[in-house]
């Protein structure tokens, strides 16, 4: 048989709890909903920005302002011998991509690790940078910087602007094919001829792992030809 | 392709040319040998066993920041052939043979001692017969990271699941919060 002063001690345990789980739940609520809303928040706070900063047409920043991409030469033809010019370090933005008819904007980051993958668009080292007339292989994640690959349509003008030159291509071919299937790739990668070879996970609204990937084929348009030989 | 070469010999011969990124060049008349050496050197049975085109590029994009020098390439050429001899001892032919013959680990060991040649060091991220997340990493003598290669050639570009883990994480927080509490107002309950 419980006592007064047990029954009192377990009242002023119920009156502590009674306090602390609804600051408990609050700020674990936050946080869940901080984490659930965080991809549409900039996007909400941009508005925001625009209708009570004062803001103006000429003060908005424009896609890409926050690359870290340091420019291009501007070159569109003629030929780079290999002391023209740096070869890509490994994890350094050598390059940015737009793509006409979706919302692609961004850095090309050379190399494709998951850390990369974070930063922008991926050059794999296992394709050859542009200019070398043979495969270039990009890639990006699928809920941001490639979000809207699977909307390019055939015909679509890709631009490419590297730390050397400035690249164009042109989509002929999109396709959806399995990660494991090297047949849907290899041809283009490995060929002799130069193919831009964009890249995501399908489709874009998945969550979980896919194994199904998005491939955008570009022919090559304009740009410097690349000697990576002594 | 039925005579598939093993990705570890690859490796090997990969990371040798990892070499100084200070002279960061085209690719020399040592590096167009080593290539050669890769693309030819493993003949078995009168039939060249030559490696997935896509390793020659990576090996061509890695001789492009770097500037192997004679002295170099022998000292390189030493250990390529002393990796080449135990993949023939072992008759490696396919990728399941490393594994099957318990090869991985000396493997590694040919390319660390290659890289420590020129200073660099070679580690591993995971299981490098998962294609997705084994991670081949090098890095210099100051630590930093000089390439990271997946077996893979198409990576994991699925959403990028930061929030959604943090999301997660927060969830499961609250669910065990309410879980220890109800348990324990519920005993106060039955005790009062």
């Amino acid at each position: 048989m419980k006592t007064n002063s047990d029954k009192n001690r377990s009242k002023k345990s119920y009156r502590k709890w009674f306090l602390l789980l609804p600051i408990v739940f609050l700020l674990c609520g936050y946080l869940l909903l901080f984490a659930c809303l965080a991809p549409v928040l900039d996007p909400l706070l941009s508005v925001y920005r625009l209708a009570f900063s004062g803001a103006n047409v000429e003060t908005i920043d424009e896609p890409g302002a926050g690359s870290i991409f340091n420019g291009s030469t501007g070159l569109t033809t003629g030929h780079l011998n290999w002391d023209d010019f740096e070869f890509p370090k490994y994890g350094s933005a050598f390059g940015r991509i737009t793509v006409e008819g979706t919302d692609i904007d961004t850095d090309v980051i050379y190399g494709d690790s998951t850390a990369l993958l974070k930063r922008g668009a991926c050059m794999s080292l296992y394709s050859h940078i542009p200019g070398c007339g043979r495969g270039v292989l990009i890639g990006a994640h699928n809920n941001t910087y490639f979000h809207t690959l699977q909307y390019v349509k055939e015909g679509a003008l890709v631009h490419l602007d590297t730390t050397y030159g400035a690249y164009t291509y042109r989509v002929y071919k999109t396709a959806v094919i399995k990660n494991d299937d090297g047949a849907g790739y290899r041809n283009e990668l490995n060929g002799n001829e130069e193919i831009l070879l964009l890249y995501t996970c399908y489709p874009n609204d998945t969550i979980a792992s896919t194994p199904d990937r998005f491939f955008a084929y570009c022919e090559f348009v304009s740009g410097p030809s690349v000697n990576m030989y002594e | 392709m039925k005579k598939l070469a093993c990705l570890m010999v690859v490796a090997v011969l990969l990371v040798v040319s990892m070499v100084p990124a200070f002279a960061a060049s085209g690719i020399n008349q040592c590096e167009k040998e080593i290539i050669e050496y890769v693309q030819t050197a493993y003949v078995v049975d009168g039939k060249t066993i030559t490696v997935p085109a896509e390793y020659i590029t990576a090996l061509e994009n890695v001789f492009t920041n770097v500037d192997v020098t004679e002295a170099q390439h022998k000292e390189i050429q030493a250990i390529l052939d002393e990796a080449l001899a135990f993949v023939k001892s072992k008759n490696l032919q396919k990728l399941e043979d490393i594994t099957a013959t318990g090869s991985t680990r000396a493997l590694l060991d040919y390319a660390d001692r290659a890289l420590a040649v020129v200073g660099y060091h070679l580690s591993t991220r995971g299981s490098l017969s998962d294609a997705d997340h084994g991670l081949l990493i090098i890095t210099d003598a100051a630590g930093n990271v000089v390439a990271e290669l997946h077996p893979a050639v198409i990576t994991k570009t699925g959403a990028d699941f930061t929030s959604v883990a943090f999301g997660g994480v927060a969830a499961v927080a609250v669910l065990a919060a309410a879980g220890i509490a109800v348990k324990r107002i519920r005993k106060e309950s039955d005790e009062d």
